[in-house]
């Protein structure tokens, strides 16, 4: 269903609606009324159908005509609808159409609308009081609240009194508390229940002193209602200012020997009240000897704002023991307030290990340059726990002071050297590159991996050749494999794909046998163009290490894919979807079609067609040519986004008519090339979206089919 | 003073662990078996709702050695038996004993709750429903993980931030992208100005629900269908409206959900709202503009017919645009970023293949979605995708339904949590609820 979108703003034209409902005009409220009633009357039939399904387009119409009566310039419109609306909700009129014509009413009607809602909330049908009750539970003006109150006066059904209680509650409505008050020892559990909880909700001075009453003689059952209506309301004032006197309420709950839920729920209400003023009481939980206590308190007082607090805190460590003051020292890290950095960095060296630790964790949230130092002797000496600590804070600490002392210290030897390089290295600092690629061979594994992976994320591929003579025989199965992985990271960054494995190719000349191994692995995952060739030859050594790498990659290696192409297209028919388009024969397909065939300039295996023609219903075509230097079976491994249609040398080999997402080598189809040269075609349809598509060859057993090439057309 | 909340830390791991609460029935001879956590070092876990969503993280919690799952809810007979069953199989398969019993299952959600042994639960119920359990389970002092969209209205989103403060309890929102690198990595190159100053933020979900018309059918065996109802207005059982499937059913109904604005709004919004640095408590956007009629719950908008949300931004007044992207499209002067799920783009490719320094902006790095929420039950920190984070997401959300449904701009205050001079769409902040169900706020 389509809407007109803009209103027309002329003065005349009071009443918009939508499309299908003509424009009205009306001299007066009256007027108005009169036509929204013969609006109402016209769609009634509808709104009211028998069968669900059929009340759709009507119901439809008259909630628009609401939304579009009721903005804040329309209130005229929107009082006259509304009187309209409840001419028209009695009980001759069929139940559906009530129902949702009180809908609405719950959200457009106002002082209009209470009477008769007041009226329905006794109605013989279940479903319009409930209706009506929502109704007025949602009107803002306040004779809606008097409309309930009135009605849960009369109120006998014990069901019928907790919805009231509940709207009530809900409205926050302080007039109806001395009715709730009564209710709160009504002999029904369940209302007794929503009256104390309206009364946490409302959250009055009266609804308080009721609260505060019940909490000293609380009605058995209702124990668990009072404590969280008192919560809520505590809370409530909280937040509209009245910190002291919600405090006192949850101070009431703060008693070593309430139960756990209380207490915690209690520590969240007077760290969030009292604020800065809390500190103490909650240093004294800290010093409790429940782990579950303390770690509540401490964590409320890492969320209290302040460098006072952060002041207190720091003064309060000397007087904790060992366990106290490190869960202490952590939540100061945490609260991220630099004014605690001196006093903790006093424990960075502290004898028990757990405050030590604690300490150099704080370091990363607090930390600046004044304690790298000591954070790389810590790293360089140390081992466990300390260590991690201090190599995560060296890597997270911001801060240019940071970066200049992790420098200074990566001039010196040692220990120290290599945790300031690996410390620079996790840090990502371009400036340390050179004294990264000096530590690839450090003695300790736990340095030199993640400063190879990290080179790996640095490097450019101009710095390749540096890289893969720092990387010149490192040892160690993890190592080696970091390595291999940043080469293959570093040329990645090669724009053209097919370029992408030559310096590596280039680097394999002159490399002695072990970083030759690292050199094939590394060519064998990056690929393009001589890559095949490099490692064939390799495949050819007579180092048994670098055969069986060659020969293992070859195995691995998978189809040879296309990346040299001449491009037709787009091809369409008017009214067409690309499905249909898959069967019509255009130019290309046909045996002496006369179509124009351009090279695609991009050399990247997916071919990215969107980036040759743009539509929705379209096709196109990729053709190349396939060299073999003997008649063999290949297996062809073709992507597509969205239809394929494959032909070698005129002879269809695969087609799949359909709108998918590419991914190489989705389809697998074994074809015969025969000696010499074989025409590869691809017809690629388009419904909307991305528009790929490519094509592989690879040996029946899985890997590179010897001497098969693709070429230009 | 910034919140700083990380993985969690050895010191408090240790205090909560030693103070977690035994599981309810538990075989001793399980204790650290098979790489198992000790029973009494285990978070219990509850299930409420074990449909499409509920059913889908079961598995991972059965697996996950950190935690017990104990208890069922569901209205559908039929779905909590069969998930007690495969519990109780996975267990005794795990424990290589013939039998397990000790997964009890529930109607009513209410009396899981009431367990005191739980730790926490696992809420995978309609939208209608979550705040509702959301609160009450926070009130019997349970940790939450909810799934999104965290609620149906933007009353119920505050009432669940203030309640969940109130009681102290960890609630991790299910809007798992904020778990995933590609999304944080993008909200950090562009929060670290790699594409210069941000200018708008384009995101690709479908419209809101709508009322829809479902012919009565007869209810079937072993289905609540009263209390799948729960706290929206009554209408009759009919399969699809009652239905999971991410295509169709419950999401699509008004009544119960705010359709894809809401269910993939709380993924892709949440992540450009954290793009711009304008997440949690106190945060949203300022004036939401329709440019556009309100679309097809299966249509998403061209770039400018949609919403405008704007907000105030670091970078002035940015807008966010609801229409045609691949997930997430952030365009700056100096470039733009796209990322969606195994997807990220950067115009130049640079963008992304240049990595960030520790000068540069992180953020929160979680180490998966359901492991944080383990962490912080844990270590009582915050999660990635905290309450106030998951509530700020769906307001947002909302406020956009809203402005499309009435077809009118929506000026908005973030910090009061209150729509400015429009008294007939404030009255679609909330939704009265039927019957009983009484939220507590």
């Amino acid at each position: 269903m389509k809407c007109r979108y803009s209103a027309p703003a002329t003065i005349a034209t009071l009443l918009v609606v939508w499309t299908f409902v003509q424009p009205v005009t009306a001299a007066s409220a009256a007027d108005l009324e009169k036509q929204f009633v013969a609006k109402i009357d016209e769609l009634m039939p509808g709104m009211g159908a028998a069968k669900i399904e059929d009340r759709k387009d009507a119901q439809m119409t008259f909630e628009h005509l609401c939304f579009e009566n009721s903005t804040p310039a329309k209130q005229i419109e929107r009082k006259a609808l509304c009187k309209a609306l409840m001419q028209r909700v009695g009980s001759d009129v069929a139940l559906p159409a009530r129902v949702w014509l009180l809908r609405k009413v719950e959200t457009i009607g106002r002082e209009e609308v209470v009477p008769g809602l007041a009226q329905l909330m006794g109605d013989k049908e279940e479903i319009i009081r409930e209706t009506a009750r929502r109704a007025l539970a949602n009107n803002p003006v306040p004779a809606a609240a008097a409309a309930l109150r009135a009605e849960l006066d009369k109120a006998q059904n014990p069901v019928w009194k907790l919805a009231l209680v509940k709207a009530l509650g809900w409205r926050r409505d302080v007039a109806a508390v001395p009715q709730i008050v009564k209710l709160t020892a009504d002999g029904n559990a369940e209302v007794a229940h929503a009256s104390v909880a309206a009364l946490g909700t409302i959250a009055d001075s009266a609804s308080l002193t009721a609260l505060a009453q019940l909490r000293k003689q609380t009605p058995k059952g209702l124990e668990n209602a009072v404590n969280d209506a008192s919560f809520r309301a505590a809370q409530t004032i909280a937040t509209a200012g009245k910190k002291w006197q919600a405090a006192d309420i949850f101070e009431e709950y703060n008693k070593a020997a309430a139960p756990e839920a209380l207490r915690i729920t209690a520590l969240q209400g007077i760290a969030a009240a009292k604020g800065a003023y809390a500190v103490p009481e909650l240093l004294m939980i800290v010093a409790e000897p429940c782990p579950r206590m303390r770690l509540v308190a401490a964590c409320c007082l890492q969320r209290i704002p302040g460098s006072d607090v952060t002041r207190k805190l720091t003064a309060a460590l000397a007087g904790l023991n060992a366990e106290q003051k490190a869960v202490m020292i952590e939540m100061l890290g945490r609260r991220g307030d630099a004014s605690a950095r001196a006093e903790v960095a006093k424990y960075l060296q502290d004898k028990d290990a757990d405050v030590q630790v604690a300490a150099i964790g704080a370091m990363r949230y607090i930390g600046n340059g004044s304690v790298v130092q000591a954070l790389v002797e810590i790293a360089g000496k140390d081992t466990g726990a300390a260590r991690d600590a201090a190599r995560d804070s060296l890597k997270w600490m911001t801060g240019k002071d940071v970066d200049a002392e992790v420098l200074k210290l990566a001039q010196q030897s040692g220990r120290i050297k290599a945790e300031a390089v690996r410390a620079a290295a996790v840090r990502l600092m371009k400036p340390a590159m050179d004294a990264m690629l000096s530590c690839t061979h450090d003695s300790d594994e736990s340095v030199r991996v993640p400063v190879i992976y990290n080179v790996g994320k640095l490097a450019k591929p101009a710095d390749l050749p540096k890289v893969m003579r720092a990387f010149a025989k490192l040892e160690g199965d993890q190592t080696r494999s970091t390595a291999k992985d940043a080469l293959v990271r570093i040329c990645s960054r090669i724009p053209e794909e097919s370029k992408r494995g030559k310096l590596l190719i280039d680097g394999l000349a002159s490399a002695e046998p072990s970083t030759k191994v690292l050199l094939i692995q590394a060519v064998a995952s990056v690929r393009g163009e001589g890559a095949l060739e490099a490692l064939r030859k390799c495949a050819q050594s007579e180092d048994s290490q670098i055969k069986q790498a060659a020969v293992s990659a070859l195995a691995d290696w998978g189809p040879v894919y296309c990346s040299t192409w001449a491009y037709s297209g787009p091809y369409k028919k008017d009214g067409a979807k690309h499905t249909d388009l898959f069967d019509v024969a255009f130019a290309p397909e046909e045996p002496n079609g006369k179509a124009e065939w351009k090279q695609v300039k991009d050399k990247g295996y997916d071919v990215d067609l969107k980036k040759l023609d743009k539509g929705d219903n379209i096709c196109g075509y990729l053709r190349t040519q396939i060299v073999s230097d003997k008649q063999q079976d290949v297996i062809l491994c073709i992507g597509s986004d969205d239809g394929v249609k494959v032909w070698v040398d005129g002879v269809v080999v695969d087609s799949k008519n359909m709108s998918r997402g590419h991914k190489r080598g989705e389809d697998e189809v074994k074809v015969t090339l025969k000696k010499g040269v074989s025409t590869l075609l691809l017809k690629v349809t388009q419904g909307n979206g991305d528009w790929f598509a490519s094509c592989g060859i690879k040996s029946p057993q899985g890997g590179p089919a010897d001497g098969v090439s693709f070429e230009a057309k | 003073m910034a919140e700083r909340t990380r993985v969690s830390r050895r010191n408090l791991l240790k205090g909560a662990a030693a103070a977690m609460a035994a599981p309810y029935i538990v075989s001793a001879s399980a204790l650290g078996k098979n790489g198992w956590k000790p029973a009494s070092e285990r978070i219990t876990v509850g299930f409420i709702g074990v449909g499409n969503m509920g059913g889908g993280h079961f598995p991972g919690f059965l697996d996950d050695k950190q935690v017990q799952v104990v208890a069922v809810c569901d209205v559908d007979a039929k779905k909590r038996k069969s998930h007690c069953e495969m519990a109780e199989k996975k267990y005794a398969a795990d424990r290589q004993a013939g039998q397990f019993k000790g997964i009890e299952d529930y109607n009513e959600f209410e009396k899981l709750l009431a367990r005191p042994d739980i730790d926490a639960v696992l809420i995978a119920v309609p939208d209608h429903w979550h705040a509702t359990v959301a609160i009450y389970a926070a009130r019997h002092g349970k940790d939450v993980y909810c799934e999104k969209p965290l609620t149906l209205t933007i009353r119920e989103a505050q009432a669940l931030v203030k309640a969940v403060r109130r009681y102290g309890r960890v609630l991790q929102t299910g809007s798992q992208q904020r778990s995933d690198s590609n999304f944080r990595l993008a909200c950090e190159l562009v929060r670290s100005g790699r594409i210069g100053k941000l200018e708008k933020v384009t995101v690709g979900v479908a419209g809101p629900s709508q009322e829809r018309y479902f012919p009565e059918q007869p209810v079937r065996e072993g289905f609540d269908w009263e209390r799948w109802l729960g706290p929206a207005p009554w209408q009759p059982y009919n399969e699809d409206r009652c239905s999971g499937n991410y295509g169709g059913g419950w999401r699509h109904v008004r009544d119960y959900s705010g359709g894809m604005m809401t269910d993939w709004g709380a993924h892709h919004f949440d992540i450009a709202q954290w793009g711009i640095g304008h997440d949690g408590e106190g945060a949203g956007p300022f004036e939401i503009i329709p440019h556009g009629p309100c679309p097809d719950i299966r249509e998403t908008p061209e770039e400018g017919k949609g919403l405008e949300f704007r907000y105030k931004t670091q970078w002035g007044i940015t807008p966010v645009f609801h229409g045609k992207a691949n997930g997430i499209l952030f365009t700056g002067t100096d470039g733009k970023i796209e990322v969606n799920r195994g997807y990220i783009k950067s115009w130049p490719d640079d963008i992304v293949l240049e990595p960030l320094s520790a000068n540069d902006v992180h953020l929160y790095e979680s180490p998966g979605h359901r492991q944080d929420w383990l962490n912080c039950i844990r270590n009582r920190q915050r999660p990635i995708c905290d309450v106030a984070v998951g509530a700020s997401t769906i307001m947002t959300c909302h406020l956009g339904n809203i402005a499309y449904w009435l077809g009118r701009s929506i000026k908005w205050d973030p910090a009061k949590g209150e729509i400015i001079g429009d008294e007939e769409a404030s009255r679609w902040l909330d939704r009265p609820k039927r019957g009983p169900w009484r939220l507590y706020v």
